[in-house]
């Protein structure tokens, strides 16, 4: 039989807040083992949550980026199940009123436009972490993650292939990460997609019984699993059976979802209303202030990008991090040389990501110096790396490596001469015109001034002393 | 809401609370008896002309700042066991 697919999708992204949802411990990935954690985090008794208004305001910028309408009032509900990850037995999340609904993102697969709307986002805090293989005694417990502010994007089931899952997934991170809103790192699990999958025969309306992939963190994971899934469900229908509602795993080894057993129960969370925290009301001068503040949407950042000159694939990986547009945006207000920016971004600066010290003045530095050719590029890579953490004046590390590039022409015509000097023959070959020899010179010449000679330069007057064009 | 012997079972259950098959009779009542104190509380009269957004308007929240975290040590203070910086509980393999 034929089946049509009808996937929706739950994104968890991590808030780019400094501290966390409830509490005013850090919000930071990578610490100690549970060096992050307050007393609200741990659930003692007669703690409360505070809420951080920054989670607010970024999660209400998510909603605008997604063309959700913000709602005025929101509440906080309490998501009840026992397990050592959440010691108060409790996640606070939000419920049947969640702070944005009703948007919209538009993905284009093969050329066609497809319309994704968005049910819901909700703000929730995230649960600790568990490790089992530390240990054959025990399950290791790490609070630093209890508590750190998530948002969970809720599209209706309007997707239909693992295209186009795949394709919403890269847009709305593309532009979570783009309006600040979230970091994205998918190594560090703060962007998780759970998939909700079912197959219909063609032509039917109803539904069919879905299953839930859960906490997928990689782009091509997500479309094998779904894959898998859309195959292993037409079996099963085929075969005359029935789909089980369930949650399931993906194996990344396998490539197959795998029933995850869950106990009877284990769904019925008792929500309810948290009476620690009162509903939230966003006044609408707040949601117009954030409105105001709102820069350009990703697809505008795009456009302006193109109209630079720089190749889409470039601009793609410009805006993929917030560090690498931002540092461009700062250099251009610096220097008028976008494509040069670009490049030294995309295949330079991108490799010390995670721990750049450097402010574009002294990144900008070191362009001018490389296109004024007082220092080559090799060099010049060598000192990024030096100031990417020193975030040194650029002329310094030059000078105190000895890096400056020799482009007086009368020091270079004066080298060039001790190198015609030094090989007579070689002289003579290229001069009855053996113009291959040129090479040689330039090395020769090279050598002599200890890699410093500006090449360009010493090209030109060996072609002009042998008369080559 | 009807309580009875069932939803005790489950509520139990769900809590993880061991009861005593003699007791949840006594449980059964006690529900009961929350639960009307619970339909007392809608019975009294709202005489506020406040709507509820303007009751609410006070928000107590918190700037983005850090301001307080517990040493390593304090927050394994009262963990039952512990492995290194981490708590050790029994092993679990089930997520949620």
């Amino acid at each position: 039989m034929k089946y049509e697919t009808v996937i929706g999708l739950e994104v968890h992204a991590q808030l780019k807040t400094n501290t966390k949802l409830f509490s005013t411990s850090n919000n930071e990935f990578g610490d100690e083992p549970n060096s992050n954690v307050s007393v609200v985090d741990l659930g003692l008794p007669g703690v409360l949550p505070v809420l951080n208004t920054e989670a607010v305001r970024l999660a209400i910028i998510a909603g605008l980026n997604t063309k959700c309408k913000i709602n005025k009032k929101s509440t906080f509900a309490r998501k009840h199940y026992f397990y050592p990850d959440l010691p108060k037995g409790y996640q606070i999340s939000q419920y049947d009123e969640p702070i944005a609904s009703n948007g919209l993102l538009v993905v284009n697969v093969d050329g066609n436009e497809k319309k994704i709307r968005i049910n819901r986002i909700h703000m929730e805090e995230d649960a600790g972490k568990l490790i089992h293989d530390l240990s054959d005694e025990y399950s290791l417990v790490d609070l630093n993650r209890a508590g750190v502010p998530l948002i969970e994007i809720v599209t209706e089931p309007d997707i239909s292939t693992s295209e186009e899952a795949v394709e919403y997934l890269k847009k709305l991170r593309k532009i979570l990460v783009f309006a600040g809103v979230s970091d994205c790192d998918m190594e560090k699990g703060n962007f998780r997609c759970d998939a909700n999958i079912s197959i219909r025969p063609v032509g039917q309306k109803e539904l069919g019984v879905k299953t839930e992939i859960k906490n997928v963190n990689s782009f091509r994971y997500v479309q094998k699993a779904i894959e898998y899934e859309i195959t292993r469900q037409a079996n099963v229908l085929d075969k005359g059976d029935k789909i089980i509602q369930e949650t399931r795993l993906f194996n990344a080894g396998t490539n197959k979802t795998y029933s995850m057993r869950s106990k009877e129960d284990a769904h019925d969370y008792r929500y309810f209303p948290d009476p620690d925290l009162k509903p939230l009301i966003i006044e609408d001068e707040e949601l117009e202030r954030i409105s105001s503040d709102l820069n350009q949407s990703y697809e505008e950042k795009l456009s302006s990008y193109i109209s630079l000159g720089l190749s889409s694939d470039d601009v793609e990986i410009l805006l993929s991090e917030s560090i690498l547009f931002s540092f461009f945006d700062k250099s251009l207000e610096l220097i008028n040389e976008p494509k040069l920016i670009s490049n030294w971004i995309i295949t330079e600066l991108i490799k010390y990501k995670s721990d750049i010290k450097l402010d574009a003045n002294n990144f900008v530095e070191l362009l001018k110096m490389v296109k004024a050719g007082s220092i080559n590029n090799n060099s010049a890579k060598e000192v990024l790396s030096k100031i990417v953490v020193s975030n040194e004046s650029p002329e310094k590390i030059v000078k105190d490596m000895g890096l400056t590039q020799e482009s007086s022409e009368d020091f270079l015509i004066s080298i060039i001469d001790e190198v015609i000097e030094a090989n007579p023959s070689e002289y003579e070959r290229i001069n009855n015109g053996e113009e291959k020899l040129l090479a040689f010179f330039v090395g020769q010449t090279m050598k002599l001034t200890k890699g410093k000679g500006n090449p360009q330069i010493i090209n030109k007057i060996l072609k002009e002393k042998f008369n080559l064009s | 809401m009807p309580v009875d012997k069932k939803l005790v079972e489950k509520i139990s259950k769900l809590s993880r609370l061991n009861i005593d098959e003699s007791k949840i009779n006594d449980f059964v009542s006690n529900f009961e008896e929350i639960l009307n104190y619970i339909d007392l509380l809608e019975q009294v009269p709202d005489n506020s002309n406040q709507n509820e957004e303007d009751l609410i308007s006070d928000y107590a929240t918190r700037d983005d700042s850090i301001i307080e975290k517990l040493s390593n040590d304090e927050v394994l203070m009262n963990a039952k066991n512990k492995d290194g910086k981490f708590f050790a509980v029994k092993k679990v393999i089930d997520e949620e």
